[in-house]
């Protein structure tokens, strides 16, 4: 048995991976979209009056926390065209990454729902009350006091979601998007399987740099945003 | 829906869930004490040690698991012959079971989610209170076992709950490096009838089930470790 | 002359801040000393390097003829000197994981090595002794700040250690609550446990100090009987002290 690696390869394959970046950008934007669009909806249901609405959106929170990624891609990506199908719909030619999209946003949105639920509850009572003291409708109230203020809490959490939510558009290989790890096998398959392990290294690699980014993105982000509000250090 | 099928399919797929936690336990068991002792390298700032550890640590959270999993799969292999053809034996690596590299990589990244947890549930722990252990003439290994450690878990016990049921979700990635669990064992049965639909239903409500019960049983483990604070107890 | 405490030229810096300028400070068994002092003289530091919390740069600590010098001290020597002494806290530093029972008990079953019945036992007696039999299964956080210094106390005295130190013990206190430990504290005095106490109670250290020790800028002013340094103090700078804290606790 013989290992010979050729690490040297690393940076070469690394640009290659990278043709597939915009997708992978792509994909992880209109995720993010979604899954922010839909979890607003989700956070304002868990706190609304309707007693029903917020079992509903519980119940959701939790059903998304308990299922596997892989799993809800499979569901939809295989089991829904199957099932639609029998009611006369086929959607069995739709894009892949519209399968991947749609499976992040659905998952990503639970954790959006969270974030929004303990950002807003963070707020101070007595913001509110303030609001109200000085004449503000309860809309105009969100929007110019509760909002900002929820946003800057959130921040941290949101840098954290989107960075789980781009390591997890890496499972679009899995039902054959050409992603960042999708191109990284499709270049191992073509020279048929050698260099699988420099791949995995070099897709690795570009996952590790593009965190980084996210993470110091979202360092600034706070502290561009908190500026002034917060107290100092902490 | 074809009833026929998940009557036969729900008993393997369910004779599937104790690979699932074997992988669960093993990876969380070893992989949080090394966690926890990543945590006190990087708290005493140990030199060379602890930037290892940093290194490690922001690499495994920013690389996807599915990618970690293939690296381990790609790398232990060869090590595991180098180490063989060191002390002289000759390791038959076709032996070693796929679910030994799912466990490696699974373990490691639990090291290196959970340092980070309990490197935030130590720092949490007021500093009087090692002092005071001091005072009564305690020894370091006793100040942290007897008084820091359980106070800092009942801290850390509800991103360890959160970790636990993630890494559950996790190994159904195990599934792309040839571990028969539960997502495997479903995707295999689905094939030669095309059952997608009821065969990721089922997989849906064992994953359910279990992030269920594992959720319930971090939640009473942490009102029981959390006694000592004052709303809690009577 | 035997000596409890026996401190040698103390220095100790946090950075560029020079905190302790070669402190001497001899105390024989039984005396109750109180330190004085302005904030960030230093006596709260001092009190500190004595069991090793912050060792010192330079200078030897003796309790008890077992003497530690700062500059090549071993951990073994530092525990065994943190065995000789017991701290009460400002901030109190109860065990918060642990009820009441269990911190008193806590330093006799760890490092004692008792029976845990007998370390049980007594430690319900001394816990009688600071008014808190009702307490002992409580948490800590579920006591006034009043009655959780007590029980600090308690968890020092039970260790039966050659000397006791207090940092600022009713400092973190609401007002209504400092009598209660004072008086504790007072019964721990008569006692004839040796005892050094960093504080600002002046009526206090009045009443129940042998020697009053008044410290700033890192050193030793001033030392002697408590009516002599408190009524008639040679000192300039202790004269200042004094009549600036007399008059912010009249006023009060």
């Amino acid at each position: 048995m013989n290992y010979t690696y050729d690490f040297a390869s690393i940076p070469g394959l690394i640009l290659k991976i990278l043709h597939a970046f915009p997708l992978t950008m792509g994909i992880l934007l209109c995720a993010l979209a979604i899954s922010l669009t839909l979890g607003a909806a989700v956070a304002a249901g868990t706190m609304g009056r309707n007693r029903f609405l917020q079992s509903l959106c519980k119940g959701y929170i939790s059903f998304m926390r308990g299922i596997p990624t892989l799993v809800l891609i499979f569901l939809l990506y295989l089991g829904m065209p199957q099932a639609l199908k029998q009611l006369g719909i086929d959607i069995g030619s739709w894009n892949k990454a519209v399968f991947i999209i749609a499976t992040l946003s659905l998952n990503a949105s639970a954790n959006m729902a969270e974030m929004m639920r303990a950002s807003y509850l963070a707020v101070d009572k007595g913001q509110r009350e303030a609001a109200y003291s000085v004449g503000m409708k309860p809309f105009t109230a969100f929007r110019r006091i509760i909002f900002p203020q929820a946003l800057g809490i959130a921040i941290p959490t949101l840098g954290n979601n989107i960075i789980l939510l781009f390591k997890e558009t890496s499972l679009g290989f899995t039902i054959g998007v050409i992603d960042i790890l999708g191109r990284a096998r499709a270049i191992s398959a073509a020279s048929f399987g050698a260099n699988k392990l420099e791949v995995y290294i070099a897709s690795g690699i570009i996952y590790w740099i593009i965190c980084i980014v996210l993470e110091q993105a979202s360092r600034l982000a706070e502290r561009a945003y908190t500026k002034g509000r917060k107290k100092a250090a902490g | 829906m074809d009833f026929g099928f998940i009557m036969e399919a729900f008993p393997q797929i369910a004779a599937a869930i104790p690979v699932t936690l074997l992988m669960v336990f093993v990876s969380a068991g070893i992989g949080w004490v090394l966690g926890l002792a990543a945590a006190l390298v990087r708290k005493n700032r140990t030199p060379v040690l602890s930037q290892i550890l940093a290194v490690f640590v922001s690499f495994m959270r920013s690389v996807p698991s599915v990618i970690v999993l293939y690296i381990a799969y790609y790398v232990m292999p060869a090590v595991i012959y180098a180490y063989g053809q060191n002390i002289g034996w000759a390791i038959d690596i076709n032996a070693v079971p796929p679910i030994a590299y799912a466990i490696f990589a699974l373990t490691l990244s639990q090291a290196a989610y959970s340092s980070e947890v309990f490197r935030a549930a130590i720092a949490a722990v007021d500093e009087g209170q090692t002092e005071a252990a001091y005072s009564v003439g305690m020894t370091r290994a006793q100040a942290l076992f007897r008084i820091v450690f359980p106070q800092a878990f009942a801290t850390a016990m509800p991103n360890l709950g959160g970790l636990f049921v993630g890494l559950i979700k996790e190994t159904s990635l195990a599934y792309y490096v040839g571990v028969y669990e539960i997502t495997a064992v479903a995707n295999l049965l689905s094939i030669p009838k095309l059952n997608f639909i009821e065969a990721y239903i089922m997989t849906t409500v064992v994953y359910e089930i279990l992030s269920f019960l594992f959720n319930k049983c971090f939640r009473a483990g942490e009102s029981r470790l959390k006694r000592f604070r004052a709303n809690a107890a009577g | 002359m035997d000596y409890m405490v026996k401190l040698e030229n103390i220095q100790k810096s946090f950075g560029d801040n020079h905190i302790l300028k070669g402190v001497e400070l001899n105390i024989k068994k039984g005396e109750v000393v109180v330190i004085l002092g302005p904030s960030g003289s230093g006596k709260t530091t001092l009190l500190r390097t004595i069991n090793f919390l912050d060792a010192a740069d330079e200078g030897s600590v003796c309790v008890n003829d077992f003497k530690v010098d700062a500059k090549k001290h071993n951990k073994a020597q530092v525990i065994e000197l943190r065995r000789k002494t017991a701290m009460v806290f400002q901030n109190y530093n109860l065990f918060a994981n642990k009820t009441i029972l269990e911190n008193v008990m806590e330093g006799l079953v760890t490092v004692k090595k008792f029976k845990k019945s007998d370390a049980e036992e007594m430690s319900r007696r001394i816990l009688a002794k600071v008014g808190l039999s009702e307490r002992c299964d409580f948490y800590p956080a579920q006591l006034s700040g009043g009655q959780q210094q007590r029980a600090g106390i308690a968890r020092a005295l039970i260790l039966d250690p050659d000397v006791i130190l207090f940092d600022e013990p009713t400092s973190a206190l609401d007002p209504e609550l400092v009598g209660e430990v004072l008086s504790t504290i007072k019964n721990v005095a008569q006692t004839g446990i040796t005892m050094i106490v960093v504080t600002h109670e002046i009526a206090f250290a009045r009443e129940v100090a042998t020697r009053v020790i008044f410290m700033e800028g890192g050193k030793v002013v001033e030392q002697g009987p408590p009516e002599a340094l408190l009524v008639h103090p040679k000192e300039p700078r202790t004269q200042q002290f004094l009549s600036r804290i007399t008059g912010i606790s009249e006023s009060a």
